[in-house]
């Protein structure tokens, strides 16, 4: 009793697992988690990640010198941009229902936790992705970071469902008598800026040497 | 949403098999209505094109020189929502039916204008026109769209001329025994029919189809088949056989969406909603995700009358860890966290 807890959804594990792609994902370790850090609610999806970018620019300031074959260069800031795109696909209902509600939780996500009197609170939007190593952050070697993967603000989501793929339907079942209708495969679309964690590895400077690690 | 009361959620009015057939035995109408009430959509089956939703953060991202992180400040997230199908027609009837749909819908991006005043200048007016508002609509389309109160900034119609228009009937012909099609078929234009002249009078296809139609309450009829309405009485006008329509619109809602906000206990990290319902999209008969469902402390957890409260689902809910997510640094070390600004 109290207060709403902190709900962390795994992928599916019902009656149908055999012939979902989630018994393939729990097999390989292809797992991909979303945790919303102001809350600590988490998600996870079956690793179907069909295109990964990572993006790293710095926005620079370039004074030229008369005389000078070279500008003066001075970095303003850099930025870490990724961009991906995963699946996630029902087999039956039951699957359905259960990725419906996985994929419900990721898209609240994509707002804040706020005070009583409606404030933001820190930090806003801010969640943790990790997933096929990649995605990950736990691989900087005696770096105490944050377990649960990398923090992106997530810009853009799109959820667009594969309407080639077909749907799994039920006809008034919905707990409002509504006509279930579950996309058998859903395309997940995420732009995302990265916020990079700052910590001390042991030349005591903010990002370590293999920093970014992408195995 | 949780104490609304349940529409029939059926559809297929003005259309006719197989697409009403299918739509009754498998999937949801797509429903459309004003929020005033003043506009009603039939509730339609779609051939379903694509479907999206799209929800954009908007952040200020501020670089301060010399900080790894920018400053973030969020603002808000747009929803918007895309969808796009066809509509096709058995008949002349459905086909009007799909164009008054449409017409219908092209208004909808449209302001809400009321007369503000009106000058008389001799025998002519002049109107001056305040905006009222954009117009709300709620759309229900299955588990996708649940109640939910839309603006609708684009609409796109085409016609998918490859695929037909119903002609108007302009082929002479008495009541006899022949077919719509045997009709077309024995007329030559300009010679009149094969095998001799029909007796006079001779009344447009058309026309006689029409008035068959609409003598039976323009329902399908022993004297005309759903599938025999194929020519119209009306010179000039082509009704197609299908349409393609593009709608987007932008989400509203009653409340900040969140996590905690005003309608939530203090320190709650429960969906803003508080309904006791999953959003955004319906999960069948599940019970509501345990961060949807309401505090206990808040006193209504039991007494809802959603019908959540009637199931009963094992809870999956993460034990919290206290300071799992905590950043450990050296003893002395001044840890640079960007800051943010709510």
């Amino acid at each position: 009793m109290g207060l709403v807890k902190r709900d962390n959804r795994k992928i599916y594990s019902g009656v149908h697992k055999e012939k979902s792609i989630a018994a393939w994902a729990d097999q390989q370790g292809y797992i991909l988690k979303f945790t919303h850090e102001a809350t600590g609610h988490s998600t996870e999806f079956p690793g179907t990640i069909t295109s990964f970018t990572d993006t790293h620019a710095s926005d620079m300031k370039m004074t030229m010198l008369y005389k000078e074959a070279d500008p003066i260069v001075r970095t303003q800031n850099s930025m870490r941009k990724i961009s991906f795109n995963f699946f996630v696909a029902n087999a039956s209902i039951e699957e359905a229902r259960h990725n419906a509600r996985n994929l419900n939780l990721l898209l609240c996500m994509m707002y804040p936790r706020r005070d009583k009197s409606g404030a933001v609170l820190p930090p806003g939007t801010l969640l943790r992705v990790k997933g096929l190593k990649f995605i990950d952050s736990e691989l900087y070697k005696n770096a105490r970071i944050d377990s649960n993967g990398i923090g992106v603000y997530i810009q853009s989501l799109t959820y667009s469902p594969d309407l080639e793929a077909g749907f799994v339907t039920s006809k008034g079942t919905g707990i409002f008598v509504e006509d279930e209708l579950y996309p058998a495969r859903i395309e997940v679309a995420i732009q995302a800026d990265v916020k990079i964690d700052i910590f001390v590895d042991d030349d005591w400077l903010p990002l370590p040497e293999n920093y970014p690690s992408y195995r | 949403m949780a104490k609304r009361k349940q529409p029939k959620r059926t559809g297929g009015k003005n259309q006719y098999s197989p697409i009403r057939g299918l739509g009754d035995l498998s999937y949801p109408p797509l429903m459309i209505k004003s929020v005033d009430g003043k506009i009603r959509l039939d509730a339609k089956y779609i051939f379903l094109e694509n479907y999206s939703e799209k929800y954009d953060s908007k952040m200020q991202f501020e670089h301060i020189f010399g900080q790894i992180n920018p400053r973030v400040t969020y603002a808000t997230t747009d929803r918007t929502i895309d969808i796009s199908f066809v509509l096709a027609a058995r008949n002349v009837h459905e086909a009007k039916a799909n164009l008054d749909y449409c017409s219908k819908l092209g208004r909808s991006p449209y302001g809400v204008y009321s007369i503000d005043n009106v000058e008389e200048f001799g025998d002519e007016y002049r109107f001056d026109w305040s905006y009222n508002n954009q117009r709300t609509y709620v759309v229900d389309f299955g588990t996708f769209l649940r109640d939910q109160a839309v603006k609708v900034n684009n609409f796109e119609f085409s016609i998918n001329v490859e695929a037909g228009v119903f002609d108007y009937g302009s082929t002479p012909v008495t009541l006899g025994d022949l077919s719509p099609d045997e009709r077309v078929d024995k007329h030559l234009p300009g010679q009149g029919y094969l095998g001799g002249p029909l007796p006079e009078p001779a009344e447009k296809l058309g026309k006689v189809l029409d008035t068959r139609w609409w003598s039976k309450g323009g329902q399908p009829s022993s004297i005309l088949g759903e599938q025999d309405y194929i020519y119209h009485g009306h010179a000039g006008a082509v009704y197609p056989k299908e349409i393609s329509v593009k709608i987007s619109m932008i989400a509203f809602h009653a409340r900040p969406l969140c996590f905690g906000g005003a309608a939530r206990a203090d320190g709650s990290i429960g969906w803003s909603l508080d309904e006791n319902l999953d959003w955004p999209h319906g999960t069948g008969p599940l019970a509501a995700s345990p961060y949807c469902r309401r505090d206990s402390n808040t006193g209504n957890a039991q007494n809802s009358n959603s019908p959540v409260n009637k199931q009963n689902e094992p809870v999956e809910v993460g034990k919290p860890g206290a300071g799992e997510n905590d950043i450990l640094v050296p003893e002395g070390t001044t840890l640079l966290e960007d800051e943010f600004i709510g």
